[in-house]
């Protein structure tokens, strides 16, 4: 399956925002699954890279185009943010399990960097369901809150934080978080491992349910090379889930989240 | 598509392109991204006597055209696999090869005795790249001697399907390790396996892999496996499958040039999920081009100039 390059803009040298056309992707109803992409270019030396990226969906913009809000963190990320208008990747998708949101429910989203990606698709989701609206979204500096006026308009609170105090509240989401975390009947996390191992004990600590979604290093997408493995407690006892299949959101709860943190 | 239809060990194929062990799941993974149909067989995931759990994360790292692995021979079971994987195969019009791996020699007659026995499965194929914990951890693919060992006490309660035993590529040399499996009963020969590799994290200065070592497959590996297939296909009568890198329907026709009466894709069903139906069309369409009725006409056509 292909997708073409409709628009590929750069939001800063970091990171960059890429429309895609493709019918069977865009036509997804759920908020927070995936799709896999294979990075190469009409005019990249086709083996570049060799396996197919996993990236959120961030955004469906029209019957048949979706985005992909990338950051550039090694080879495959880099030839995406050198795609041109046109150019065609081979794509798999829509994979993974989605978010459950429960109509009329008091939830929060909550991003962590890049993990902002689900969380824009997610927030348009709740909109329509007639559910109130609140992004938590945290980042390293200014610099690095992506798509601020975006936002605005998609939620009906934004809280930013930063580490460095340049936009928003200093320090991590869980500063904010902890004064409000009893108002929310649900969490929905996404971001670093250590930002989320931080809100799900918060979350518990409140007795709130938190389900977080997972980056992990995948082959295949599809459940097939079980190279994605996510260690879940289930009954007092640990058991390997395949991230891309059963996963990437699971309950926070139930992570091994010392398998996680390396 | 006459020109690829082809009988392996007594077993008819429509076509000599088969999904590798391991990068197929259970056979049904892609069903919803490919017509499986549309592919010659299905190697599923290596069947060991008890559930297996595999190696901690990470498991896999991409290099240069190539991947690393070390999932660690994770997989459900024989007794689940036959109760619950393999029924949902049963419809489809494919082969179905099951690969399969022991621990101990007794481990390995067992699962051997038990699939024989089993409804559906077309063909055994027997991964031999792995530790013998009865000899200290030694693969069973240490020594020609080791495979005699192995495949012919296998061989014992095989009655009713072809054996494949697929080889390791980690030896100093392939083929009295071919010629070992034939002399013991094997119907048949794949390879290559895997080549075991590392990748370092120079930040974190240590291992990538959570194992420390993982096999490297994908293109990277194409060049050694023909090499390989064409040693083995010199070395025995019985069929070799040829294993290793392969991407596309020239890649699949210099395997069957260099000897092999069929062909395995692993990692490229990552990249591309139609590369085996793919792969099936396209050598149709040479063999059209090249006026060649049928590819068996061709095998091992180029083993020298
Ligand atoms: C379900 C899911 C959704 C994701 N969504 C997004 C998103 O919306 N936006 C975004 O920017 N990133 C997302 N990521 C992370 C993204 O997949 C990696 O940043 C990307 O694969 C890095 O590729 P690279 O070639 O640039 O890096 P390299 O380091 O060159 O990649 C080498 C190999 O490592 C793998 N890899 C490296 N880093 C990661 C990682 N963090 N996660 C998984 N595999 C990795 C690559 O797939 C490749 O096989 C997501 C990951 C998952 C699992
Ligand atoms: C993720 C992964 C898992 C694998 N698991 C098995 C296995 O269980 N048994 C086996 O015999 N080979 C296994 N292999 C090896 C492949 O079947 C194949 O021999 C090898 O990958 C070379 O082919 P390729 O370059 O087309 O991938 C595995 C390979 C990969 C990449
Ligand atoms: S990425 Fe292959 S099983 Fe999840």
């Amino acid at each position: 399956m292909k997708a073409t390059v409709v628009k590929n803009t750069m939001l800063s040298d970091k990171f960059g925002y890429l429309e895609l056309k493709c019918p069977e992707i865009a036509k997804e109803k759920n908020a927070g699954r995936f799709f896999m992409i294979s990075p190469h270019s009409d005019n990249v030396y086709l083996t570049d890279t060799l396996l197919k990226r996993p990236f959120a969906i961030c955004d469906i913009t029209s019957s048949d185009t979706f985005t992909c809000l990338y950051m550039i963190t090694g080879r495959g990320t880099k030839v995406l943010s050198e795609a041109l208008p046109g150019n065609n990747f081979l794509v798999t998708g829509p994979v993974g399990n989605f978010f459950r949101f429960e109509k009329g429910a008091d939830t929060a989203l909550i991003a962590g960097g890049i993990g902002l990606a689900p969380m824009i698709n997610a927030a348009k989701k709740l909109k329509e369901m007639g559910n109130k609206v609140t992004l938590y979204y945290g980042g390293r500096s200014k610099t690095d809150i992506l798509m601020y006026d975006f936002l605005q308009t998609i939620c009906d609170e934004l809280i930013i934080t930063t580490d460095d105090g340049t936009l928003g509240i200093k320090g991590n989401v869980t500063v904010p978080l902890t004064d409000k975390i009893k108002e929310y009947k649900k969490i929905y996390a996404c971001g670093p491992n250590r930002m989320l191992q931080a809100v799900n004990t918060l979350c518990s600590e409140n007795n709130v349910p938190i389900d977080v979604s997972l980056d992990e290093q995948m082959g295949c997408g599809v459940g097939a090379c079980l190279g994605c493995m996510i260690t879940v407690i289930e009954n007092g006892e640990k058991v390997m889930k395949r991230c891309c299949v059963e996963g990437p959101i699971f309950d926070g709860t139930k992570i091994d989240w010392d398998s996680l943190i390396r | 598509m006459d020109r690829l239809k082809t009988n392996i060990c007594g077993v008819e194929f429509k076509n000599p392109i088969i999904a590798a062990s391991g990068t197929f799941g259970y056979g049904l993974e892609f069903k919803r991204f490919t017509d499986i149909e549309k592919i010659g067989g299905i190697s599923v995931k290596g069947i060991s006597l008890h559930e297996t759990y595999g190696n901690p994360m990470p498991r896999l790292v991409e290099t240069y055209a190539g991947l690393l692995n070390a999932i660690g021979l994770q997989n459900v079971g024989v007794e689940k696999f036959i109760k619950e994987k393999l029924p949902a195969l049963k419809p489809l019009d494919t082969r179905i090869i099951v690969n399969f791996w022991g621990k101990t020699i007794d481990e390995y007659v067992e699962v051997a005795k038990i699939l024989d026995s089993t409804e559906r499965v077309d063909m055994l194929e027997m991964n031999i790249s792995c530790p013998n914990i009865k000899e200290g951890g030694i693969s069973f693919s240490s020594s020609p001697k080791a495979v005699e060992q192995v495949v012919s006490a296998c061989k014992k309660v095989i009655s009713n399907k072809p054996l494949i035993v697929k080889l390791s590529p980690n030896v100093q040399d392939i083929k009295p390790f071919a010629k070992a499996c034939e002399d013991s009963g094997a119907d048949a020969v794949s390879a290559i396996n895997t080549l075991v590799g590392m990748a370092i994290d120079v930040e974190r200065m240590k291992p990538v892999l959570a194992n420390v070592t993982g096999g490297l497959s994908g293109p990277a590996i194409k060049p050694v496996a023909l090499r390989m297939v064409k040693e083995v296909f010199e070395t025995v009568k019985i069929p070799v499958i040829g294993i290793g890198g392969i991407g596309n329907w020239k890649d699949a026709a210099e395997f069957i040039l260099a000897g092999a009466s069929a062909v395995q894709i692993g990692t490229a069903n990552f990249i591309n999920a139609n590369v085996c139906k793919e792969t099936a069309e396209g050598l149709n369409e040479y063999l059209e081009r090249k006026n060649i009725a049928n590819f068996k006409e061709i095998v091992g056509r180029a083993v020298s100039c």
